[in-house]
């Protein structure tokens, strides 16, 4: 036993030199992380605080329409009954950005709120004319200063138009789904009559 | 000095600096994965200090199309510890896109209701701007962001290059 804490002490102040370095190199580095990461966080003299960071970047899932009838459960999917002519239903995209949040917090969230499905119908004789239709459950609010509040298939809704790029964008809240179109170079009758069929 | 530099360079030495340096990227790693880091990872924590969040987006497509660009948001918690955080500014800049041709759709401030604003639909991804977004918001299940056309013909292109670059903010 006394053999062992003495081969012991010997191996250790051997390799004392080895841990010295070691530790010194690993807290200074440790230190100089540290102290640039809080200066780079910290708030400046008048208290505004700058922090960097990395957004979270996903992709569309691309869904089919079986595939989108069942996103909302057992609230149906209302899909328009006219196009316009010459529009035909091109692509159908879901997006559920939930997996951001931490599991704390979609542990008390209704996840189902954030799903939303995107429907594009394309003009086939023009393909910069098209209807982006979206659906949600969790309603949805167009926040520009020049949106105007319109009634829309007989309740509240928001329209707001981008002349001099050929958009158009309509938002309202009806049977238990938020409604969201923007359209571009397609006319506003035709966007109108689109609307009137959704059902 | 020099002797002094050349012994510091032994092999013996070589090897002790080499072991803290993989000791403290292991320890970044361990802390990085914790949340201990977490603003690198899209989650920010505000505060009652005046604060602006800058983000990196950065995305591709199945074509090979990459993007990048830098989004601030200048928020303010109503306390340390907020229950609402106040958005009074959102920024866009530093934008790229190769090939060119990614444009900006919508962008979304998202608590208990989804606040759209359209003041980047179809802008360049190129375009630098500011927005006053005047919005206060409820912390809880709160996030914000930017749809991205990760495509060469931007909003008019495919559907399944539409991104989605968010950032969430949540309490400690």
């Amino acid at each position: 036993m006394l053999d062992m804490i003495e081969l012991l002490t010997q191996i250790v102040k051997k390799e004392m030199f080895f841990l010295k370095r070691y530790l010194i190199t690993l807290i200074s580095i440790l230190a100089l992380t540290g102290i640039i990461g809080t200066t780079l966080a910290s708030p400046s003299n008048n208290g505004e605080k700058f922090v960097s960071g990395h957004s979270v970047t996903s992709s569309a899932k691309v869904l089919n329409a079986n595939e989108a009838k069942e996103v909302f459960g057992n609230t149906e999917l209302q899909l328009p009954s006219k196009l316009p002519t010459n529009f035909y239903q091109e692509s159908i995209i879901y997006n559920e950005p939930t997996t951001i949040l931490n599991e704390n917090v979609r542990a008390k969230v209704d996840v189902e709120k954030f799903k939303e499905v995107t429907i594009r119908y394309r003009n086939t004789t023009d393909n910069t004319s098209w209807i982006d239709y979206t659906t949600k459950k969790m309603e949805i609010v167009i926040m520009d200063e020049d949106a105007k509040d319109i009634l829309i298939n007989g309740v509240h809704g928001q329209f707001k138009s981008i002349p001099e790029q050929g958009y158009i964008a309509y938002s309202w809240f009806k049977g238990g789904l938020s409604h969201f179109i923007i359209a571009k170079n397609t006319s506003n009758e035709k966007i109108i009559e689109f609307i009137e069929s959704v059902k | 000095m020099l002797n002094f530099i050349k012994k510091e360079f032994r092999f013996k030495n070589l090897i002790s600096y080499s072991c803290a340096l993989v000791t403290a990227f292991l320890i970044s790693v361990v802390m990085y994965s914790s949340n201990a880091f977490a603003d690198l990872q899209g989650i920010f924590y505000p505060d009652s200090f005046p604060s602006t969040y800058e983000v990196i987006n950065s995305g591709s497509n199945y074509s090979g199309l990459t993007y990048r660009y830098w989004r601030s948001e200048s928020v303010q918690g109503n306390s340390n510890t907020p229950t609402t955080v106040y958005f009074s500014q959102v920024r866009t800049s530093s934008g790229t896109s190769s090939p060119s041709g990614a444009q900006f759709g919508v962008y979304k401030i998202v608590d208990l209701r989804d606040k759209r604003y359209l003041d980047w639909y179809a802008q360049s991804i190129t375009t630098t701007k500011s927005v006053p977004t005047n919005y206060t918001a409820n912390m809880g299940s709160l996030y914000s962001e930017m749809t991205v056309y990760a495509d060469s013909y931007g909003i008019d292109g495919s559907q399944s290059n539409v991104r989605y670059d968010r950032i969430a903010y949540t309490n400690r």
